[in-house]
C-alpha cells in the first residue's frame, strides 16, 4: 500500500461483476482523496436527484493518501452517497481499523453499484474479491454480524456492516465498523440496506510503502509527540473523552434543552465527561495510529465491555430529553450502535416526539399499541422507541424517518430541530454565531464537526476567543474553519488533530507522497474545490438558498436564561459575505467563474 | 477573604470538585491559578460567578471561580 494504491474496486451488484480500474491520480491530487475524491465521483457518476434509496445511487467508500501511513489518526475512510436523510449529498467519516485494512488490500475506493437481489456480504482481502450470501446474517446486529464474520475471517479481518436500522432502510441508520466506530450521519446505512449489502470485510495485509520512508517516519513521530504534549489531546481527551465538553458548554448556556426549548441544564454535572470517567469507565480505545485514544470503554448490562457514548451522545439522550442518568445513556448508546442508528438524529426525533406530545400533537391514542410514552426523561420508553425505530414498527416507523419528516407529519416542520433535515449536534447556535453559519452552510446539513465553531468561540483562551456573539468576520472564519475539516476529512485524519494546522498537514501528506505535491494555499484552494464541488451537487439534487437556514426556534426564539440569555442567531448578518466568499450568487450557487477558477466546469 | 473554587476535567485530579482558598484582597483569577499549581497555559475558560472572565480579572470575598483546562471535542 502507499500514498494511492491508484486502484478502484468496482461492485454492480445486480448481476456481481466485481472489476478493479485505475484511479486517475492526478484527479487524486486535484480532490486529495477521501472525502473530496469520493465526492468527485459520486458526482460524475450519478444524477444528483436520483431517488437515495434506489438502485440508481452508488455508494462510495474512499480512503485518504494518508490512510493507512504511519501518520498520527492516519487510518480513517469516508462513505460518500446521496443521502436519504437530506436529498443532498452525505459523507460520513470513519475511524477504527477498517479503512487501513481495505487499504492494505491493494484499494483506494469501492464503488458500490445497484442492488443486490437477496442479502449479501462482500469479503476483501490481497488476492480476491468475494460476493457472499448474507442470509444468515440480515436481522444480526452490528455485533453480532462482526462477532460472527470474525469466526469464519479471524479476529484480524475488519469489519463494516449495518445493524436492522440500515437493514429496515430507517432515514437514520448508520454504519458500523470494527463494533463501535461509525458512519454516522445522513442515513448512509440505508442506503447500504437498500442495496442489500448486509456487511464488507477488508483483510488486507500490506505495509505502508514510502519514497522515503526515514523521513517519513520522522515528520509521523514528530506529530505523534506534539499531540501527547499538548493538553487537548494529551490530556483533555485521552482522560474525559469527548464529553468533557458537557459541563463547559452547559456553563456558557450553550446546551440545548428538551428538544432546544433551554440552554443551560441544571444537572449537567450528573452527564459530564468526569461522571462518565468517575462512575463508567472501564479503559480507553483507540483508532488506528491514534495516539490521543478519546473512545471510551464501559461496561454493559450483562457486565461486557462496550463503546462508550460521546459527548453529542450524552446530550442528546441527556440534558435534550430531561435526563440525567448516565447509565440510560450507555444503554441507548450502546443500542443504537448495535442496531446502526446515528445517535445524534435518533435522540434528536425522541425529543422531537416528545415535545410534540407535550404540545398536544401527539395523542395518546396514536401511541396506546406501542405501550410506551413519550415523557420527559422516561427513558425505559426511549429505549423500547430505538429497538421500534430499528426494526420499523409501530410509531417506531415515524420516528425512525427522523425529526423534520415527524414534525412536518403534523404540520409543524419548526419542531424539528434540523438543517436539511439532518438534526444539529448539541451547541446551541444562538449563543454562537459562527456555529449558526456553519450549521447553515454545511452541505451534509446540520453538522458541527465538518466546521466546528466551537473551539475558536467557546474553547480557546479568552487571549484569542472571538466574540461568540459577534458577526463581523465571522463568515471569513467559518469558511476557515470548514476549509480546515475538509482537508483533514480529504487526508485521511481524524479532526482532533486539528492544532497542527494546515502547514502540519501538508507535510504530513508530502511526506506519504515523497514530494512536494500541496502547498498550504493549494491545499486550500483543493478544499474549496472540494465544498463547491460538494455545493454543486446540492444544487442539482434541488436543495436551494432557503435550505441554508436555520430553524425558526433560532432565529426568532430567543435564550430565555443563562449565560447566552436574550441572543438569537444572527444568520442573514453573515450569509450574504459568506456566499461572496466561496465565490457563489446571492442565491448560494456557485458561479461560472468560481467552477472556471477551481477546475470545475 | 474567601472564595470557591470549581474545578473542571483533569483539573480535579488530586485537587477535587471544588477548593476553598483564602485569598489576599485583590487576588487575580491568575493568583487562584498560581496558588493551585496548575501550570501555566493549562487553563482556558475562567469564569467568576458564572461570567467570563480573564487571567487578570480581580475577585472578592465569596466569589465563585470555575476553572477549565483548553479542551477540544465534540
Ligand atoms: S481522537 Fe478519538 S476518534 Fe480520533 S482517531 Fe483517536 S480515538 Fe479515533
Amino acid at each position: 500500500m502507499k500514498v494511492f494504491n491508484e486502484k478502484i474496486l468496482r461492485i454492480n451488484l445486480k448481476n456481481s461483476d466485481v472489476t478493479s480500474e485505475a484511479l486517475d491520480i492526478d484527479v487524486a491530487k486535484k480532490f486529495i482523496g477521501a472525502r473530496g475524491l469520493g465526492a468527485k465521483y459520486l458526482y460524475d457518476e450519478i444524477d444528483p436527484a436520483v431517488d437515495a434509496l434506489s438502485p440508481d445511487n452508488k455508494m462510495v467508500i474512499v480512503c485518504g493518501p494518508a490512510t493507512g501511513s504511519h501518520m498520527p489518526t492516519g487510518g480513517r475512510f469516508m462513505v460518500i452517497t446521496k443521502s436519504p436523510l437530506t436529498g443532498g449529498i452525505a459523507y460520513a467519516n470513519s475511524g477504527g481499523m477498517w479503512g487501513q485494512a481495505f487499504k492494505s488490500a491493494g484499494y483506494d475506493m469501492l464503488i458500490l453499484e445497484q442492488q443486490a437481489d437477496k442479502p449479501v456480504y462482500i469479503y476483501i482481502d490481497d488476492d480476491k474479491v468475494e460476493i457472499k450470501d448474507a442470509s444468515q446474517l440480515w436481522g444480526k446486529n452490528a455485533t453480532e454480524t462482526t462477532e460472527a464474520l470474525q469466526e469464519v475471517y479471524g479476529a484480524k479481518a475488519k469489519v463494516m456492516c449495518i445493524g436492522q436500522a440500515g437493514e429496515t432502510l430507517s432515514r437514520l441508520a448508520c454504519i458500523m465498523n470494527d463494533i463501535d466506530r461509525t458512519a454516522g450521519r445522513g442515513g448512509v446505512g440505508a442506503v447500504m440496506g437498500s442495496k442489500n449489502v448486509k456487511a464488507i470485510v477488508a483483510n488486507g495485509t500490506s505495509a505502508f510503502e514510502y519514497p522515503d520512508a526515514d523521513k517519513a517516519k520522522a515528520i509521523a513521530m514528530e506529530k505523534l509527540k506534539w499531540l501527547r504534549e499538548q493538553p487537548a489531546t494529551g490530556k483533555g481527551l485521552p482522560s474525559m473523552g469527548t464529553a468533557m465538553l458537557v459541563n463547559l458548554v452547559n456553563k456558557n448556556g450553550l446546551m440545548p434543552v428538551k428538544n432546544w426549548q433551554g440552554s443551560f441544564y441544571e444537572k449537567a454535572e450528573d452527564i459530564s465527561g468526569e461522571t462518565l470517567r468517575d462512575k463508567y469507565l472501564v479503559k480507553k480505545s483507540a483508532c488506528f495510529r491514534c495516539p490521543i485514544a478519546c473512545g471510551r470503554v464501559v461496561k454493559n448490562a450483562e457486565g461486557k465491555d462496550i463503546g462508550g457514548p460521546e459527548y453529542e451522545t450524552v446530550w442528546v439522550f441527556g440534558a435534550n430529553m430531561d435526563n440525567n442518568d448516565l447509565g440510560y445513556i450507555n444503554m441507548a448508546n450502546e443500542l443504537c450502535n448495535d442496531y446502526g442508528m446515528d445517535t445524534i438524529s435518533a435522540g434528536a426525533s425522541i425529543a422531537c416526539a416528545m415535545e410534540l406530545y407535550e404540545k398536544g400533537y401527539i395523542k395518546d391514542e396514536e401511541i396506546a399499541a406501542d405501550g410506551l410514552s413519550f415523557k420527559w426523561a422516561d427513558m425505559e420508553s426511549v429505549l423500547g422507541w430505538l429497538t421500534k425505530m430499528a426494526m420499523g414498527e409501530g410509531f417506531g416507523k415515524k420516528l425512525a424517518e427522523g425529526s423534520y419528516r415527524l414534525a412536518e407529519s403534523y404540520g409543524v416542520p419548526e419542531y424539528s430541530m434540523s438543517v436539511k433535515k439532518l438534526d444539529m449536534p448539541a451547541y446551541d447556535a444562538r449563543g454562537m454565531m459562527g456555529q449558526g453559519l456553519n450549521y447553515a452552510t454545511c452541505t451534509r446539513g446540520g453538522c458541527h464537526i465538518k466546521g466546528n465553531m466551537n473551539p475558536a468561540e467557546v474553547l480557546a483562551p479568552p487571549e484569542i476567543r472571538l466574540d461568540r456573539f459577534a458577526t463581523e468576520g465571522r463568515a471569513k472564519a467559518v469558511q476557515g474553519t470548514v476549509n480546515l475539516a475538509t482537508i483533514v476529512d480529504s487526508l485521511g485524519f481524524c479532526i482532533f488533530t486539528r492544532g497542527v494546522g494546515i502547514p502540519g498537514y501538508v507535510e504530513m501528506v508530502n511526506a506519504c507522497y515523497g514530494e512536494e505535491v500541496y502547498t498550504p494555499e493549494s491545499i486550500v484552494e483543493a478544499a474549496e474545490r472540494i465544498f463547491t464541488l460538494e455545493k454543486l451537487f446540492n444544487t442539482k439534487a434541488g436543495l436551494t438558498m432557503a435550505d441554508d437556514t436555520l430553524p425558526p426556534r433560532l432565529l426568532n426564539e430567543p435564550i430565555k436564561s443563562g449565560p447566552s440569555e436574550g441572543h438569537v442567531n444572527r444568520l442573514y448578518e453573515m450569509l450574504p459575505e459568506y456566499y461572496e466568499l466561496r465565490g457563489w450568487d446571492a442565491e448560494g450557487v456557485p458561479t461560472p467563474e468560481t467552477l472556471a477558477k477551481l477546475g470545475l466546469a | 477573604m474567601k472564595i470557591e473554587v470549581q474545578l473542571y476535567s483533569y483539573l480535579r485530579d488530586g485537587r477535587g470538585k471544588t477548593v476553598e482558598l483564602d485569598v489576599h484582597e485583590h487576588a487575580t483569577t491568575a493568583d487562584v491559578i498560581k496558588m493551585l499549581n496548575i501550570g501555566d497555559n493549562v487553563v482556558a475558560n475562567m469564569m467568576i460567578n458564572d461570567v467570563d472572565a480573564g487571567r487578570e480579572s480581580a475577585l472578592k470575598e465569596g466569589d465563585c471561580l470555575s476553572l477549565f483546562p483548553l479542551l477540544t471535542g465534540g
